[in-house]
């Protein structure tokens, strides 16, 4: 519970009727200031995941024929398939000593500002942070505010209605 | 007939009869701007990887740009790269609104004649804020309107009413009996939803 309501008593609490009684917090030693919100940005979707496999073309090859997704962009490390910065799966070559595996989680939200952490412009288009999470997994916490890199554009269709 | 007194010459004018407020648009009534914003649209989603053409998006113009992209992108892209989007279509009109965008001829003279005769005058437009401050610094109507709204005031744009209630809460217009002026389909179903009377124009 946030603000007022960890402050007042429900209805159906008959002795003290529900209604904000100061003597009752003056005894129980509550202050008569109600809690701030906890600030948070808005989650919107995971809308990104970056895999980390020792055969990249071949983990591209079974999810193209999986899920029918495009590849967004190839590089000498990492191919990135999907339908845009909306959603994608970027999948990267281990490196020495590396572990196949999951190695971050992209969250797009609203109102990025309101973590409070320092973000910064990406090649998505977004402002962005990342954290590690758990071992070596990240997470990426992103909102979108302009046109992304020309490596994330792909050609699109018209959707379907 | 009532009577207004011109704050400017100080003359005796007949106030308008029937209606005492107007909810005016802003693209196409009072700058020429329609087809600026449809191939701004086309720029904005050509960079987002969508190649549609702005005869394609002309029809649309009038919706806030939430609703107008509905038609072109996907749901989940809509869901997280409208903002985006927007942002970029904003920055494509100021880019062109110099070169493009015109004042219609005598739209700015008929709202200070209309201010001068009693009636309230509140641009009700789904346009970007900074749009707006654009088109009035344009217009040199700075100052002379009554209010403005903008599409940062409400959640849904048009053709959604939304703009229209807000523009005549916030301004307190519900007994000067108010008429939406617009040039779009969007205006006039606006206006209907909340049963004002709507006067259209030709753009």
């Amino acid at each position: 519970m946030y603000g007022h309501a960890i402050l007042r008593l429900p209805d159906s609490h008959a002795p003290l009727g529900g209604r904000d009684l100061p003597g009752y917090r003056r005894a129980l030693g509550l202050r008569a200031q109600t809690l701030p919100m906890k600030p948070a940005p808005i989650p919107l979707a995971f809308h990104g995941i970056v895999i980390r496999v020792r055969e990249p073309e071949a983990v591209a090859r079974t999810i193209r024929e999986l899920l029918g997704w495009r590849t967004l962009s190839r590089g000498a490390h990492d191919i990135v398939l999907g339908e845009g910065p909306e959603l994608f799966l970027a999948i990267r070559k281990t490196g020495r000593g590396e572990t196949e595996g999951v190695e971050s989680l992209h969250l797009a939200v609203e109102r990025l500002s309101r973590s409070r952490r320092r973000s910064a412009p990406d090649a998505l288009g977004g402002d962005s942070w990342t954290r590690p999470l758990i071992g070596d997994l990240a997470l990426t916490v992103r909102e979108f505010r302009r046109a992304p890199g020309s490596r994330w554009r792909a050609k699109r269709k018209k959707p379907e209605r | 007939m009532s009577v207004a007194r011109s704050s400017q010459t100080g003359r005796r004018m007949p106030r308008a009869r029937g209606f005492g407020a107007v909810l005016l648009d802003l693209d196409g009534c009072l700058i020429d701007s329609n087809d600026a914003h449809a191939r701004a649209w086309s720029d904005a989603l050509a960079r987002f990887g969508r190649t549609i053409s702005a005869a394609a998006i002309r029809i649309h113009i009038g919706k806030g740009g939430a609703e107008l992209l509905r038609d072109f992108v996907t749901p989940s892209e809509h869901a997280l790269l409208a903002t985006a989007m927007g942002v970029a279509q904003t920055k494509a009109f100021l880019g062109r609104f110099r070169r493009e965008v015109r004042a219609v001829p005598g739209a700015a003279a008929a709202v200070r004649g209309m201010r001068r005769a009693g009636i309230a005058v509140v641009l009700a437009s789904s346009a970007q804020p900074e749009v707006i401050r654009t088109a009035l610094a344009l217009l040199r109507l700075q100052g002379v309107l009554t209010g403005v709204t903008s599409s940062e005031d409400v959640e849904k744009t048009k053709p959604f009413d939304d703009i229209f209630t807000l523009a005549i809460r916030r301004f307190r217009l519900e007994g000067r009996r108010p008429v939406a002026v617009g040039d779009t389909p969007y205006d006039i179903a606006a206006a209907h939803q909340i049963g004002v009377p709507c006067m259209a124009m030709r753009s």
